[in-house]
């Protein structure tokens, strides 16, 4: 059978009803395909016998226990009895996965019966992993797992925290040196890249594959090792879109990992993203996480803040489109009662309010399927003995992601100017011309756009105004729980900026129906990057407004790179100032422009999309313009 | 006049996050009015003492605005947080000593606050306006351009005596000074031209020395202006590479910049 243009097992179902997950997951165990490997890892999904989760809201953006794996045998994190339909599938999935480990050593033997990955894969049945290569092996045992079990966008974690140990311990016995570590981690992200297509969810390298690098502790110091820096040298060295990584910093992370950052940023790979500790830590503690949780963060496939192994959390529930409201105030509304612009603003937020109710009404249907495996790998669970399903991770919230914010800010001080001070057009013209798409006001269109935008300058009226925005976003969802009686956040960032756009009217910002939101936390109209840092720095983002809030720049290549010690002081002073998450597209528009046109002359150009990396070429064209025009903008120039 | 001409600041950009205008990261305030002419001028909107207007794409705008003191200082001030090790603010133009007697009060504020100060300038200003800058600005970027008496006072406008007076008290004063040379092939970079340079630059061998060769990135400026802009030839690498180490040969350190 074939759903979604992918092959289901007719043995996943019986009499053309999907038999239950225990009995899918042994399937799935005995039955995978295991490809000769020759490579360091083992490391493999079977596309054609993946788990069929396509029928309701399945687990994803979740970065499951990889730690549990690397101190445990299997069998040591079973219940001793199983007297609950939960235990028994629980205990089930341990044994299950200690037979397809059995499977892979019989295979490997078959090959060579000297091949030292037998001990690992024997071992993982009831002992911990003791070696850096071997805990390597076990995590992406779990990985892909996940993957086989159609959990999409797997986020990796904080994988330098989690081997350090290992890689101590081997370093120490003189059984590994630092550049064999190296070399063991690039071939780590060369397997994780393998299957890049079956893993890309919307858009090719929008896998979720992130590595969360550096922390702070307790008492804001921060806390990295030599894997930390080592994987960011593998993630340079290997030069490809995915995996990706994301670089936790706070105003004590050491100039030369920061230095290290920028020098893997500016080859262009997009990467790593960079999150301050500093404003992100005491969002999570407002938002109710414990201390020390707070301070293992790690995020869902992009950026949106989870607990790695503890948050059964799905980040990307859906989107608030900010545009909406304004969209609806000028069609339904009463225009000839608003007389200025505070009448405007309040207005907006009054329709704000209702879209808002309408977001919440929709999650609040949103059930999430049982999932064993993702329970054995979730803390919370095994101790509350219940499935992730049944709100047995420690935490379970969920999230949304927003768009349209900067084209509604510009909107509304086009409608302020236009309207209540030049008195060029009424409230009703407005409505006309978004509801007709500038039609006969082409003239007017061009003067918008053309028109630099205010969202991300950092006046204290344009402040002012999109605090004011969002401390009513905060005021709305602090009521809402899920079914699982879990709390809901927000975020400035989300990947719909385009997909929402298409199915969207025009906007009074010279916006076309159809056409792109403005993308992220981003201003190509900026007067220098620090202009939005400061306007970021002072957004709020507690209270629930910490979903992913990302500053997006466009970079030219030569900026960085001949640059390297002033951006390390911008990285500093931008951490103190207290921006919440940041990325850099390092890229020209001329590059751009030139491999959209030949792409055969540029197979590895990469770019930063949503909050991935992927090559330029596999990307649809609209993404393609988007960037471009982006870029053009940066660089002070038009298409 | 008006209060606001009288009492004001005219300047027409404020950029800020710039890297190659003194140490550090800088917010560069333009200051409109100029005392020289260069004919490769790349800010043609900072010669003229007053707002123009422009027009652009259809739109009518204005070059200039003028800011009052407080207004000017908290505009520039925005940046402060990233000026932690080094950093600050750098007045260009124009010629922005020739604009000290409205901004004497904004330096002596800034100077109080500890903020750095930085200047692009030509020198061809009263001496008078050398001694004040010197109490407040920190660093001094200085552009040596054409040094023929005759040619200098022709094409420029300028006093090429008055300019290396000045040259000569900024270098006594013991501030820290980059010279900056705009490269073409027209004036700058002609043989006797370069050797005045070069001779010139041997009496103050101490001193950095920036190259560069000059761009067109002000043409849509010219355009907006409706000036013509100054044709010239395009200045090859060769070219730069070969003044430098002919600098260099004279013992004079020199660095190949792009702006």
């Amino acid at each position: 059978m074939i759903t979604n243009g992918r092959i289901i097992p007719e043995e996943f179902k019986e009499n053309g009803i999907d038999k239950d997950y225990d009995e899918v997951f042994e399937l799935i165990c005995q039955n995978v395909k295991i490809p000769n490997y020759d490579g360091r890892f083992v490391h493999f999904i079977d596309e054609n016998y993946v788990m069929d989760t396509t029928k309701g809201y399945r687990y994803e953006n979740i970065t499951p226990a990889y730690d549990k794996v690397i101190n445990y045998g299997l069998s040591e994190l079973k219940y001793d009895s199983t007297d609950s339909k939960f235990k028994e599938s629980y205990n089930r999935v341990c044994d299950n996965l200690i037979m397809l480990a059995g499977r892979i050593v019989d295979e490997l033997r078959v090959k060579d019966k000297s091949d030292r990955r037998i001990e690992w894969f024997e071992n993982l049945a009831d002992k911990p992993a003791i070696h850096f290569e071997e805990s390597i092996q076990r995590m992406l045992f779990l990985n892909q797992i996940m993957w086989q079990t159609d959990h999409r966008l797997v986020g990796l974690g904080a994988w330098d925290s989690f081997l350090f140990e290992a890689y101590q311990k081997d370093m120490d016995s003189g059984i590994l040196d630092r550049d064999e570590a190296v070399k063991i981690v690039e071939d780590l992200f060369r397997v994780l890249h393998y299957q890049y297509t079956f893993k890309s969810n919307v858009l090719m390298g929008d896998t979720g594959q992130i590595f969360v690098l550096g922390k702070s502790d307790e008492n804001g110091n921060y806390i990295c090792n030599d894997l930390t820096y080592i994987f960011i040298e593998a993630l340079k060295n290997v030069n490809q879109p995915d995996p990706k990584c994301l670089l936790r910093i706070n105003k004590n992370t050491p100039d030369d990992l920061i230095r290290l950052s920028l020098e893997t940023i500016a080859t262009g790979i997009g990467a790593p993203l960079l999150a301050n500790d500093d404003v992100i830590i005491p969002a999570l503690l407002d938002f109710g996480i414990d201390k020390t949780d707070a301070c293992n963060y790690a995020t869902s496939a992009c950026w949106e803040p989870l607990i790695g192994g503890k948050s059964s959390s799905n980040n990307n529930r859906t989107v608030l489109n900010y545009c909406k409201a304004l969209d609806n105030l000028l069609k339904r509304a009463d225009l000839s009662r608003i007389c200025n612009f505070d009448d405007l603003v309040t207005e907006y937020i009054k329709h704000l309010r209702l879209n808002l109710c309408a977001v919440k009404r929709v999650i609040q249907q949103h059930r999430f399927p049982y999932d064993p495996l993702l329970s054995v790998f979730m803390y919370g669970c095994y101790e509350s003995e219940k499935d992730v399903s049944w709100g047995g991770a420690c935490y379970c919230n969920t999230g949304i992601t927003s768009v349209g914010m900067g084209n509604l800010v510009d909107s509304l001080y086009n409608i302020k100017r236009l309207v209540f001070e030049e008195k060029k057009y009424s409230l009703y013209d407005v409505k006309r011309i978004i509801i007709t798409n500038y039609e006969n006001e082409n003239e007017l269109a061009r003067h918008l756009k053309g028109t630099p935008s205010c969202y991300g300058k950092d006046n204290p009226e344009t402040v002012a105004l999109v605090k004011r925005i969002t401390t009513v976003v905060s005021e709305e969802i602090a009521d809402f729980n899920t079914y699982l009686g879990e709390k809901m956040k927000v975020g400035l960032s989300g990947a719909a900026y385009l997909d929402a756009g298409k199915a969207f009217g025009a906007t009074f910002d010279g916006r076309y129906a159809g056409e792109p939101f403005v993308v992220h936390i981003s201003n190509e109209d900026n007067n220098g990057y620090t202009e939005i840092v400061n306007f970021a720095s002072q957004m709020k983002y507690d209270k629930g407004l910490f979903n992913g809030n990302v500053l997006d720049f466009m970079v030219s290549p030569d900026f960085i790179a001949g640059n390297i010690d002033k951006f390390v002081s911008f990285i500093k002073a931008a951490t103190l100032s207290g921006f919440f998450e940041m990325q850099m597209n390092v890229v020209s528009a001329d590059q751009m422009i030139e491999a959209r046109k030949n792409p055969e002359a540029f197979p590895n150009l990469i770019v930063r999309v949503w909050g991935f990396s992927s090559y330029f070429n596999d990307l649809p064209d609209e993404y393609k313009d988007v960037l471009i025009e982006r870029a053009l903008k940066n660089e002070r120039r038009t298409a | 006049m008006s209060e606001e001409r009288l009492n004001g600041i005219l300047v027409t950009n404020i950029q800020r996050m710039c890297f190659h205008d003194g140490p550090g990261i800088r917010t560069v305030v333009f200051l409109k009015g100029c005392t020289i002419h260069c004919p490769w001028c790349s800010n043609p909107e900072n010669l003229s003492y007053n707002i123009e207007k422009y027009e652009k794409d259809g739109n009518t705008s204005y070059y200039g605005r003028y800011y009052t003191e407080p207004e000017l200082h908290d505009e520039l001030l925005k940046d402060r947080l990233f000026w932690i090790n080094d950093g600050g603010i750098t007045f260009s133009g124009g010629e922005p000593l020739s604009h000290i007697p409205t901004i004497k009060n904004l330096l002596k504020s800034l100077k109080t606050e500890g903020i750095d100060l930085a200047v692009e300038t030509s020198l061809f200003v009263d001496e008078n306006m050398i001694d004040v800058s010197l109490c407040f600005f920190d660093h001094f970027i200085v552009d040596i351009k054409i040094l023929d008496e005759q040619i200098c006072n022709r094409v420029l406008g300028g006093d090429c005596s008055l300019y290396k007076r000045n040259v000569k008290r900024v270098v006594d004063s013991g501030k820290d000074l980059v010279f900056r040379i705009p490269c073409n092939n027209e004036y700058t970079l002609t043989d006797k031209n370069s050797r005045s340079i070069i001779e010139f630059l041997k009496q103050y061998r101490d001193i950095p020395v920036q190259i560069f060769a000059i761009h067109d990135l002000g043409a849509e400026k010219y355009r907006s202006l409706g000036i013509e802009m100054w044709r010239h030839e395009k200045v090859k690498e060769k070219s730069l590479l070969d003044f430098k180490d002919e600098l260099t040969m004279n013992g004079i350190s020199t660095e190949i910049i792009k702006l």
